[in-house]
């Protein structure tokens, strides 16, 4: 007769999962806000200065938003794709964390506030701390910047 | 015709309970023992999107007619399940083993 296989595989998503794209969106992020709050504002009578002023703020503000979009998007895949219910119970902060992390992602992206952006990575470390610590691997947090 | 059907095991989704090369009996699924479908019973379904390929889970929750199945496997990358494709219909159940977890 012939074998009849069951598939009991991962088979359909690659099962690849790093909180560091998380990391590096919100260090840009925070390099982005610190950018625009450093920017100085040329005089509004020279029109070239100004011109390039505003180009650059736009250009920052743009980026910074799509940085802070694709960072919850990175924790919003770990937190409902990653993340079982077997895990609340080891952890029960976990919801927690998600929930303040991907909060601070929305008030970076309408706000320029290095506080918010500051806290925003250290959240993404608490995140890193808890996904290597359900994977069981002893792996060190670095940030790029 | 028998109401058994035998079948093998490939994957880790359902380890430890279960591992790759192992066989299971199972009981056909009919209209009457459909309805005898409880929590922690193995289940063998058709793949929701792939033809021809039947998967091996086990039952999380019922509802009139469908079922949430997940892997046995604590790795949630080990296994795609409910967690990914949804409940399945009952429909697509093929046989089922009474069994609670080892």
């Amino acid at each position: 007769m012939k074998k009849q296989y069951i598939e009991a595989h991962c088979d359909g998503p690659c099962g690849i999962y790093d909180p560091a794209s998380a990391r590096i969106a919100a260090e840009a992020v925070l390099s982005m806000t610190k950018k625009m709050s450093d920017l100085s504002t040329p005089d509004s009578s020279n029109s070239k200065a100004m011109s390039a002023y505003l180009n650059t703020m736009s250009r920052y503000a743009s980026i910074k938003e799509q940085e802070a979009k694709k960072c919850k998007d990175e924790l919003l895949v770990l937190w409902t794709d990653f993340f079982k219910p077997e895990h609340l119970e080891s952890h029960p902060d976990l919801h927690e964390i998600f929930w303040n992390a991907a909060k601070l992602c929305s008030a970076c992206k309408v706000e320029v506030s290095i506080d918010h952006a500051t806290e925003l990575l250290e959240k993404v470390k608490e995140v890193h701390d808890l996904f290597w610590s359900v994977k069981g691997r002893d792996i060190s947090w670095y940030t790029a910047g | 015709m028998s109401k058994y059907i035998e079948f093998t095991v490939k994957g880790y989704s359902m380890y430890p309970s279960y591992t790759p090369g192992e066989t299971i009996i199972f009981d056909k699924i009919t209209e009457q023992n459909l309805k005898l479908l409880r929590e922690n019973d193995l289940v063998v379904f058709n793949h929701p999107f792939k033809e021809n390929i039947k998967m091996f889970k086990r039952i999380k929750s019922l509802s009139k007619d469908s079922c949430f199945v997940s892997g046995d496997n604590p790795d949630p990358t080990s296994s795609f399940d409910s967690h990914n494709f949804g409940p399945i219909n009952k429909t697509n159940i093929l046989a089922y083993k009474k069994e609670s977890l080892k």
